[in-house]
């Protein structure tokens, strides 16, 4: 005889339905490791802090903020060193706030005690530079500079400013003559940087000079053994429209012939 | 423009005098860039008799006016 009879739901043999009724019952679950699917989590909006801690590791950290109506604020110590590295092929645009200047640009301010080296690489550029109101010193070496500073009788020379009078006449022992005798051209003004005179042919003491005739002034005097020679520390100045003359005396006791140069700047 | 106008109203660069016995002076005027210089001769010069007796025209000056116009 059988044990039962044929199950109706084709069970095997070794199953038997059960029932349970009203029982509490635990059922203990044990899953091992499993490769889960990628498990998706929606955070809705809401006022929860989520504090972040990423250890150190070698994950490429991607971060996109958007929508902040708030500032976000980057505190960057002052002792610290901040390196931004942009990717270089890419546009990275930076936006200032104030301070920015009335064109938008913005406002630098470089402390007192910075020292700005410059360095202008040669080039045409001409360099424009005002200096007003400083206290600073401003050392020139001019030592192995390539241009020439030069005097103002240079200058004139070069400019063809400069001037040379001369004059010869028969002078009579004891009695002055004029021997240069110039008025300054309406407009210019003369500068006499030196002046010498000479007894042509004999031994003898001359002695002159130099007197300006509109203000009946002696402005100086020389003399000497057959002649003299002047180089002044400082011009005389004369102005526009006055006449100076070289007045000279010889006393050979006869008469001579004496010669006399003045030389100077017309400016 | 005669020298001696030149001289009176114009910079030079040299200037000699030859102061004569008879009371005459004679001036030669040299501009840089003038082939040569230009004389003129002075009776009474300084003075207010003062008479121009001899006066060169200065060649180089109306080639530098036609320059210029």
């Amino acid at each position: 005889m059988s044990k039962a009879k044929a199950d109706p739901r084709g069970w095997p043999d070794y199953t038997y339905p059960m029932t349970i009724i009203g029982q509490e019952l635990n059922v203990a679950i044990d899953i091992a490791a499993q490769s889960l699917p990628t498990l998706n989590v929606s955070i809705a909006a809401s006022d929860v802090t989520l504090d972040v801690n990423i250890a150190s590791s070698a994950v490429t950290l991607n971060v996109n903020i958007e929508s902040i109506s708030e500032g976000v604020t980057f505190n960057v110590a002052q002792s610290g060193t901040w390196t931004i590295n942009a990717v270089q092929t890419g546009t990275w645009t930076v936006n200032i706030g104030a301070p920015l200047d009335a064109e938008g640009n913005v406002e630098t301010s470089i402390v007192k005690s910075v020292q700005l080296d410059v360095n202008i690489a040669s080039s045409t550029v001409t360099l424009n530079v005002n200096i007003t109101g400083q206290e600073a010193n401003i050392n020139i070496d001019i030592a192995a500079q390539s241009i020439a500073i030069k005097g103002l009788t240079d200058w004139a020379a070069e400019n063809a400013t400069d001037i040379d009078l001369s004059g010869v006449r028969t002078a009579d022992s004891g009695a002055y003559v004029y021997v240069v005798d110039y008025t300054v051209p309406s407009g210019k003004t003369l500068l006499i940087y030196n002046w010498d005179a000479i007894l042509e042919s004999a031994d003898g003491q001359i002695i002159g000079d130099i007197f300006n005739v509109t203000t009946n002034t002696y402005i100086c005097y020389s003399g000497g053994v057959r002649g003299f020679s002047v180089v002044l520390s400082k011009p005389i100045r004369v102005p526009s429209g006055q006449r100076v003359v070289v007045r000279l005396k010889q006393d050979t006791g006869v008469s001579q012939t004496v010669k006399a140069h003045l030389g100077g700047v017309l400016l | 423009m005669k020298a001696s106008k030149y001289y009176r109203g114009k910079p030079i660069n040299v200037v000699n005098q030859h102061w004569l016995p008879d009371g005459t002076v004679e001036i030669s005027i040299y501009k840089h860039g003038w082939k040569k210089s230009y004389k003129f001769k002075v009776k009474h010069f300084g003075t207010e008799k003062e008479e121009i007796l001899e006066d060169e025209e200065i060649k180089e000056e109306k080639k530098e006016k036609h320059e210029e116009e």
